[in-house]
């Protein structure tokens, strides 16, 4: 009974959406130029920030679950703290510290000439910024998890430590990396708070799907409407493709 | 015994309830432009008139116009535009009456490090200029300030609202913006203000409109228009409507 | 060719301490009671775990020497292992599992599957190169895991508890199997296990841990006739 109240809970608000999209605007909003740059930008941050996360999450989890260092739990907490923050917090905080008056943000700019705000740049920092924590976590878990004698095993046979990690390690956690970043990428693709806040709102270089989608339910309802079903239809289409069989366990793999 | 005990704090508890018809909750929604001084008029009105809470809704004309489109609960809505009360027309009891009027200019930050002396100033490309979308007031009457001038600029971000534009400036991640009079005196020493010639700049009307037949949203509206709610509006920087 | 080895390992409250040597064609079984310091012994072999005194020579390859600094990696150390439980690397194939050593040390892809493939048809395994571990028997694993330690062609072998995943019948056929497999190894062998049987039938030395320390060691028949240790007698009780 109480399953089925927890699925009503997730499925209503899509019916209550599909219901009130009217429809025959659909291809109007869709073919408009600002929607699909906004697409298209949303598409091109969430990916590349989520590379970002596999490329900087992947190790900082395995030193978090091997690595015994002072002030660990701290780290692991600091490295975490954006995905319980408000995203908005996490904005304001992004926003002072590599703002362009921010504590590190001046010598970005002084030394470098980099400006992170008002650019596409500063939107896939702020989508980082909040979706490698999922990442981190889920990965960090599985190293945990991962029986270290295999590695001693890949040892004895001959095998540097970089190459046992990328032959016996990875791809023993994959189903974990998987979901981390399947989780990372959903969460940078609806980053709202900090996107705006930190990046700030320009069709075509900061204005991601989410912020149009707010800002047109100010000025034409039906156009947010439509813009929600293309995310959640973007979504969707996502975590169909995975299915549980990249998901599942790799030793059911079988082979003819 | 027992059930005296049970009773005692339930009737404690009952008297120390006040009665909900004793006090009047007024929902005045007011555009960004207004915060300080409709802080002030609510406080103000209260003060005469002891049952009533104002509870005051700050934001964008077009967030107020959506919100009340929605359905929100609303007895008095201030706007810095006629087309945004004109979105809600359907829900106005009575005509809207302008209370207010207000000049644009522009902001930078304290000491204005950059030089801006004109409009034209802003089409320098190494200017971060930012605005409003023009369905917020303040970006619709910046498009038309800025169309009399005959200058194009290229905004670096769009705010939700007018305050928006002066957080950007103030805190210097943007070199400028085009606000109201009265924003840039609400904000103090954090920022510089530049005029616009006369010629170039426009008046921007504020209609108050009553969506309640509440006495107590008349008693407010007649209270804004009043001289002391004039006084109150004058001293935050306010034309006469 | 032998394998010299004197070791002291001081952890916390652990304190282990062996010497001891295994000559080419000799197969030494290490027994003692869990927690003697068995595990750790095989672990420093490998280079697995450090050790704080002593050095460890294979022939005339210094492989850890404390005093001069010296520390082999355990992927250059040429001991080849099999593993409590096997380890087979669940997420490759058979094939792929025993052509891991070779794959690892840069032999391409295409002959390291042959030389595994080979290597499984000296097992009498090759019919099950294409399967997964998770589809294997336990005797079918030994053999795998055999394989994949010999594929590389290391100079000496260590097997810890080679037979203690099995069941009870299994046990003694896998056993004689092993056996064959030791004899036709030509370097040291060292088999570490808990059963006094394993000892007998597999090894020609015998080297008993108790409590850190080593508290017998030599030839077979006579550590079962005459017993050092309370312990040791109780092992082979019933044997002599």
């Amino acid at each position: 009974m109480l399953a089925v109240i927890a699925t009503a809970f997730f499925a209503l608000p899509f019916v209550g959406l599909l219901w009130r999209t009217p429809w025959s605007d659909v291809a109007d909003v869709i073919t408009d130029q600002s929607v699909r740059r906004a697409l298209w930008l949303s598409i091109q941050t969430s990916v590349l920030a989520t590379v970002f996360a596999l490329l900087f999450g992947v190790p900082l989890a395995w030193v978090l679950a091997r690595v015994s260092f002072p002030f660990r739990s701290l780290v692991r907490a600091l490295a975490t703290l954006s995905m319980v923050l408000p995203p908005v917090v996490g904005g304001v905080a992004l926003f002072f510290s590599f703002g362009r008056r921010g504590l590190f943000g001046q010598y970005l700019d002084d030394w470098f000439g980099v400006r992170l705000p008002f650019t596409t740049a500063g939107v896939v920092v702020a989508q980082t910024f909040v979706s490698m924590p999922f990442l981190v976590l889920t990965v960090e878990s599985a190293f945990r998890q991962f029986d270290i004698r295999y590695d001693d095993v890949a040892r004895s046979l001959g095998a540097t430590r970089w190459h046992a990690f990328r032959r016996v390690t990875l791809p023993a956690i994959r189903p974990a990396i998987i979901a981390g970043v399947v989780l990372a990428w959903a969460r940078a693709l609806g980053e709202f708070g900090a996107t705006i806040t930190f990046a700030g709102n320009l069709p075509g270089t900061t204005q991601t799907m989410p912020l149009a989608t707010y800002l047109a339910l100010e000025t034409d309802p039906g156009a947010a409407l439509v813009l929600s079903i293309v995310l959640i239809v973007v979504s969707f289409a996502v975590l169909i493709g995975l299915r549980d069989r990249w998901l599942g366990n790799p030793n059911e793999v079988t082979r003819s | 015994m027992r059930a005296a005990w049970i009773l005692i704090p339930l009737l404690g508890w009952g008297a120390a309830c006040s009665n909900p018809d004793d006090r009047i909750t007024l929902h005045v929604f007011a555009t960004s432009s207004l915060t300080a001084a409709f802080e002030e008029m609510s406080e103000a009105f209260e003060a005469s008139n002891p049952d009533v809470d104002v509870v005051l809704n700050v934001a964008a004309s077009s967030t107020l116009a959506s919100q009340i489109r929605d359905g929100a609960p609303v007895d008095v809505f201030a706007s810095a535009d006629q087309a945004n009360v004109d979105k809600v027309i359907d829900r106005v009891i009575g005509e809207p009456s302008v209370f207010a009027t207000n000049r644009l200019q522009i902001i930078t930050e304290a000491s204005n490090p950059l030089g801006i002396e004109t409009l034209n100033d802003l089409a320098d490309p190494s200017v971060l200029f930012v605005t409003c979308d023009v369905d917020v007031p303040i970006g619709a009457y910046t498009a038309a300030v800025l169309a009399k001038a005959g200058v194009t600029l290229s905004p670096v971000s769009l705010e939700e609202n007018v305050k928006g534009i002066v957080a950007k400036v103030t805190t210097g991640e943007a070199d400028a913006g085009i606000v109201f009079v009265t924003d840039v005196l609400a904000a103090g020493s954090t920022a510089t203000g530049v005029d616009i010639p006369d010629d170039l700049n426009v008046i921007a009307s504020y209609p108050i409109a009553r969506l309640s037949n509440d006495d107590e949203a008349e008693a407010f509206v007649r209270f804004v228009t009043s001289s002391d709610g004039r006084a109150i509006l004058e001293q935050f920087g306010f034309g006469e409507a | 060719m032998t394998l010299h080895a004197a070791i002291r390992v001081r952890r916390d409250r652990f304190d282990f301490e062996a010497s001891f040597q295994v000559n080419d064609g000799e197969t030494l079984a290490v027994l003692g009671p869990n927690g003697a310091g068995k595990s750790t012994m095989l672990r420093c072999l490998l280079g697995l775990t450090p050790i704080d005194v002593g050095r460890i020579v294979l022939n005339d390859a210094v492989l850890d020497d404390v005093d001069t600094d010296v520390f082999v990696e355990p992927d250059k150390r040429r001991i080849g292992a099999v593993f409590q439980d096997y380890l087979l690397f669940r997420h490759m194939s058979v094939v792929d599992n025993v052509a891991f050593g070779l794959r690892a040390r840069g032999t391409k892809k295409h002959e390291s599957r042959l030389a595994a493939r080979s290597l499984l048809e000296r097992f009498d395994v090759d019919h099950l190169a294409d399967r997964f571990p998770s589809q294997l028997s336990g005797g079918e694993s030994q053999r795998v895991a055999l394989a994949r330690a010999l594929a590389t062609e290391p100079r000496a072998i260590v097997l810890d508890e080679p037979l203690a995943a099995l069941d009870v019948t299994t046990r003694r056929a896998v056993r004689d199997e092993l056996r064959r497999f030791l004899d036709g190894f030509a370097g040291p062998r060292i088999i570490v296990t808990h059963d006094p049987m394993d000892a007998r039938r597999l090894a020609d030395r015998v080297l008993v841990i108790e409590n850190g320390r080593v508290s017998q060691v030599g030839d077979i028949v006579d550590v079962i006739r005459h017993p050092a240790s309370p312990y040791v007698a109780a092992l082979f009780g019933d044997e002599s």
